[in-house]
């Protein structure tokens, strides 16, 4: 009582002050025909999406057996079930979201959509070509040898694409109608803004193996007229960017687009680097067409890797050991080499300052975003107790556990917008105001000023002085006022995520798996900065549940998270080590509880307890030692992984945890001196004189 | 020189002709491979001329002939084994079987028809019968609607284009991580003093706890606040009176005591919020019965013969 009615004075206290907050942020743009939404929140509202997920549209889902095409894709993440592959390639396996994405763009690969009509379409040109021959009757085999193209340093298409490649040019139109066609089915233009689709595709750049590709997410309907390949652009991202600023920024018929790079972590460092003579033009063209980057995907984390730049060991969590695309070379042992420092964003955003020091402006401004790269067409599909496999006839069930151990159901991209259009959500995803979760849904909400009253997190008007006396997270910091002594002071606060919950009158055919959220059990914030003696990073603990153990958190039995922990967290931090004359980046990650890993669902679904080694072993006995007559592991060999899962945090990426903390990254905020602002600016207004 | 004569006996020997055959029947046996999008031609399907006494809306005679039969028997009628792909395929295959490798490309199209391959080619058979299917369902030109015909669909299809019930209320927050086991009691009492002090929802916010999410939720539908508040939550919110305090419900976060000010039951969308996707599904409809209708009249004219 004593508690509550100290809460009670510290807000009437802070009411005068919070009389002035009245200082909303600008609605977004409207350059769509369609009504308002009934929910429009001036304060912005988290949006659950997801930027990165392929249908029977990609060349390499098509040889996983995946046959659903987009608009079965949008029914998923609209929250219906839909038949996907088994392993036998037969539509029988159920697959539901327990809750609906209220978001999603689809990103096929644009490369061979012209090719895949072309082979599947019986009165298109070249469908009784070699090519599309050997395809039909092997498409697993045969699309490997069609990526396998994409690896070249000079990408070329089939010869069935003829010269130019125009005849699959003409050909993918049709794949490409059909993609805005199902976008525009699957978006809720009423006033109840439930659902909202964004036409995009994947550009498929990988030289060497080398994963350089860009998820393309148009704004809205006005679309190019056909999708760019690396057949059209080359390997290189800027051609890419002056195609699309000809054929959809400069169009004149208001299309407008970001591309969003992904799996960092399998670039070998090449999706984050500088091309020869970048100046501070190239640096601001780059983080305009690039605001955001994903921070994590099925195939791995790309936020920190331990050892690698950093000691966090909260780096180890869901890394790949492959340094590229090319998995097979490295499980054959050839691939022993240490991981490029700019393979991780971290280290990426740390080197942005520096560029920023000796450019003018920085490259890597980049904001986080998640996305299951699903080839299934699931999107949103990240719940670790119902992972369904990203790829095809691969399932995460124990017919295809190992296929999938390494990987993870994916994440999912949060924007802070208005309403639930797709204007509202393209602007905050170019204003970085995003974060990234691993796949749970708890929301985050970042600001930071240099004034931000030190009791926010008991004021009921968080975001209102949030946005008035700070900027949200993906933002530069404002001027430090002369007054001002003390470091940006950063408030961040999160909730659980509320779970799901089985509805009293289920669709026909549901299959979903509803269970509760995790409790948040710590907020860390994230500082990196760079000064004369190099680039440096520091994770501060700002906010933890007071029952700061982590014993209990899961019922091993069930696999049941426990309430143990805290509903919310809050925190107002001063940096305490800042220094005015050096440039820094700040953001949060919010840990929950540790829930199990997907793996450990499956363990268990097989008999196999992870929690429990010597019954697992036990148990294990009874499989099947007798390899398979084509080859490959036994059973026994290949569930053995069940009984040697670590029980803590992985620190190295060939060990598989039973339980995991997941979390969310905020994008982070930025702080530039003012002196090297200025120099910056005048630099510009001298080179604008000359 | 050919003796055509012995030519069908030596063919049957070609190993080519059994790679043809073989290739054929995977053909035919194949899953689509991608979503088979249909490509308009450019030429418009003739119409079949419908038998005059009959009524269309009667079922018509059973066929022996399958609805693959009828369409390609059609395709040849209006002269589609003459199009370039046809030429093509038969041209690769008598190339392929090398029985004339010094003939011209027209010769060995005139040499193929003679066989008999653009009768017997499965690949050109399929390729005719998708080609009629593809003009059959297309149209002439780009599909328009009347905003009758556009209303109507909507009309019947009203559940699918419902706007959900929307709610529009102000809550009073009581944190289960600030109160702990006392959240119970203290959000009973809170109630007590929001209902006899009669204190309005613009005041009463300040009372309780600070929630992220502020305090005053605008016009709100279930599913919107599902994500923040959890699915009990927002089921049970819709269910609340109008104009009093009631509670206190639980979210994943604590207790609400909660003040509703409007519920806005659900209604059909409007028209004009719908039409790309009414639009949409219409011309999905129409060429499907455009489609269906031919097939109906090739099925009368081949009984009626």
């Amino acid at each position: 009582m004593r508690h509550a009615a100290i809460l009670s004075l510290s807000v009437l206290v802070l009411i005068p002050m919070l009389a002035t907050a009245e200082n909303p942020p600008p609605p977004a743009k409207l350059t769509e025909q369609r009504v308002g939404c009934e929910n429009n929140q001036k304060l912005r509202r988290p949006l659950f999406g997801e930027t990165h997920a392929h249908t029977s549209y990609s060349f390499d889902a098509v040889s996983l057996n995946t046959k659903n095409p987009p608009s079965d894709a949008y029914n998923y993440a609209k929250g219906h079930p839909i038949k996907i592959t088994d392993p036998l390639g037969a539509q029988t396996r159920c697959a539901q979201l327990a809750r609906p994405l209220d978001w999603a763009a689809l990103t096929d690969h644009s490369e061979f959509f012209g090719e895949l009509t072309m082979c599947g379409t019986s009165t298109a040109p070249g469908y009784d070509s070699e090519t599309c021959q050997k395809f039909r009757a092997n498409p697993g085999a045969e699309s490997e040898v069609w990526g396998m193209g994409l690896t070249a340093s000079t990408p070329q298409p089939p010869v069935i694409c003829a010269p130019g490649n125009e005849t699959c040019h003409q050909q993918s139109l049709t794949l490409w109608k059909s993609i805005q066609e199902a976008a525009e089915m699957a978006y809720d233009r009423t006033a109840a803004c439930k659902f909202t689709s964004f036409i995009g595709y994947e550009w498929t750049s990988m030289p060497g193996y080398n994963n350089r590709h860009r998820n393309v997410i148009f704004r809205n309907e006005k679309v190019p007229v056909r999708p760019l390949s690396v057949f059209d652009t080359s390997n290189d991202e800027q051609h890419l960017w002056a195609r699309l600023q000809t054929e959809c920024l400069d169009a004149g018929h208001g299309c407008d687009v970001l591309t969003i790079p992904h799996n960092g972590n399998l670039s070998d460092g090449n999706l984050y680097t500088l091309p020869a003579g970048a100046d501070k033009a190239y640096a601001v063209k780059r983080s305009t067409w690039e605001p955001l980057s994903e921070i994590q995907q099925g195939k791995g984390n790309s936020e920190c890797r331990t050892g690698v730049g950093t000691t966090d060991p909260e780096c180890g969590f869901e890394q790949l050991k492959y340094h590229n695309l090319n998995f097979v070379s490295f499980t054959r042992g050839t691939d022993d080499k240490p991981f490029a420092p700019n393979a991780f964003l971290r280290n990426v955003l740390k080197e942005g300052l520096a560029k920023e020091g000796t450019l003018g402006a920085n490259p890597f401004q980049l904001g986080f975003a998640g996305g299951t790269d699903t080839h299934s067409a699931l999107p949103g599909g990240t719940d670790e107790g119902n992972f369904q496999g990203l790829h095809g006839y691969q399932t995460a069930d124990p017919q295809g556990l190992l296929s999938q151990v390494e990987f993870n159901p994916g994440a999912l991209t949060v924007v802070w917008a208005e309403q639930n259009t797709r204007d509202a959500i393209f602007e905050a995803m170019r204003r970085r105001e995003t974060y990234a979760t691993s796949g749970s849904r708890p929301t985050v909400r970042l600001f930071a000023g240099w004034n931000l009253p030190e009791g926010l997190c008991t004021s009921p008007d968080f975001a209102a002085v949030g946005y008035d006396q700070g900027v949200p997270m993906g933002s530069s910091l404002r001027d430090r006022p002369a007054d001002v002594t003390h470091g940006p002071r950063i408030a961040v606060m999160a909730m659980k995520d509320p779970g799901s919950q089985a509805p009293a009158d289920p669709q026909p055919g549901s299959c979903a798996v509803y269970k509760p959220g995790a409790d948040l059990q710590r907020i860390e914030i994230i500082k990196g900065w760079v000064d004369a003696q190099g680039m440096h990073e520091r994770v501060f603990t700002v906010a933890q549940s007071s029952n700061s153990s982590l014993a209990g958190t899961v019922n091993t039995a069930t696999c049941a998270p426990q309430s143990t922990n805290s509903a919310t967290l809050c925190s107002v931090w001063t940096d305490p080590e800042f220094n005015s004359a050096v440039s820094a980046f700040y953001y949060a990650r919010v840990l929950e509880n540790p829930t199990c890993r997907w793996s450990t669902y499956t363990c268990k679904e097989s008999g196999l307890d992870p929690f429990n080694v010597p019954a697992c072993q036990q148990h294990l006995e009874t499989y099947s030692n007798q390899a398979p007559a084509g080859g490959g592991l036994s059973p026994r060999e290949i569930f053995s992984i069940c009984c040697t899962m670590v029980p803590g945090p992985v620190v190295q990426p060939t060990e598989i945890p039973r339980i995991e903390q997941q979390r969310a990254w905020t994008s982070p905020v930025w702080y530039t001196p003012v002196v090297a602002a200025k120099k910056s600016s005048a630099k510009k207004s001298s080179a604008k004189k000359g | 020189m050919i003796d055509w004569r012995k030519a069908p006996r030596a063919l049957v020997r070609q190993p080519g002709v059994h790679f043809l055959l073989l290739g054929g029947a995977l053909f035919l046996l194949r899953a689509g491979i991608a979503p088979p999008v249909p490509r308009v031609a450019a030429r418009a399907v003739p119409p079949v001329e419908a038998p005059r006494a009959k009524n269309l809306s009667e079922a018509p005679p059973k066929s022996r002939l399958t609805d693959d039969e009828l369409l390609y028997r059609e395709a040849v009628k209006i002269g589609l084994d003459q199009e370039k792909p046809v030429q093509r395929r038969l041209v690769q295959n008598m190339r392929f079987l090398q029985i004339d490798k010094n003939a011209g490309d027209g010769e060995l199209y005139r040499q193929a028809r003679e066989i008999g391959f653009d009768r017997t080619d499965p690949v050109v058979r399929r390729f005719l019968v998708e080609q009629m299917r593809l003009l059959a369902r297309a149209g002439t030109g780009p599909e328009v609607f009347t905003e009758a015909e556009l209303g109507n669909y909507l009309e019947s299809h009203q559940e699918q284009f419902m706007l959900p019930v929307f709610v529009n209320f102000t809550h009073v927050y009581l944190s289960s991580d600030r109160r702990g086991k006392a959240i119970e009691r203290d959000a009973r009492r809170l109630l007590a003093r929001l209902r006899a002090g009669h204190i309005s929802p613009e005041a009463a916010p300040p009372l309780g706890d600070p929630f992220l999410m502020g305090h005053h939720s605008g016009m709100v539908a279930k599913s919107d606040l599902e994500g923040v508040y959890g699915a009990g939550f927002a089921l049970e919110v819709a269910r609340l009176p109008v104009g009093v305090w009631s509670g206190p419900v639980a979210s994943a976060q604590g207790l609400h005591l909660v003040w509703i000010h409007e519920t806005r039951e659900r209604e059909p969308a409007k028209l004009a919020d719908v039409r790309s996707q009414i639009v949409l599904a219409l011309a999905g409809e129409r060429r499907d019965v455009r489609y269906a209708e031919y097939l109906r009249r090739l099925r009368e004219k081949e009984s009626s013969r």
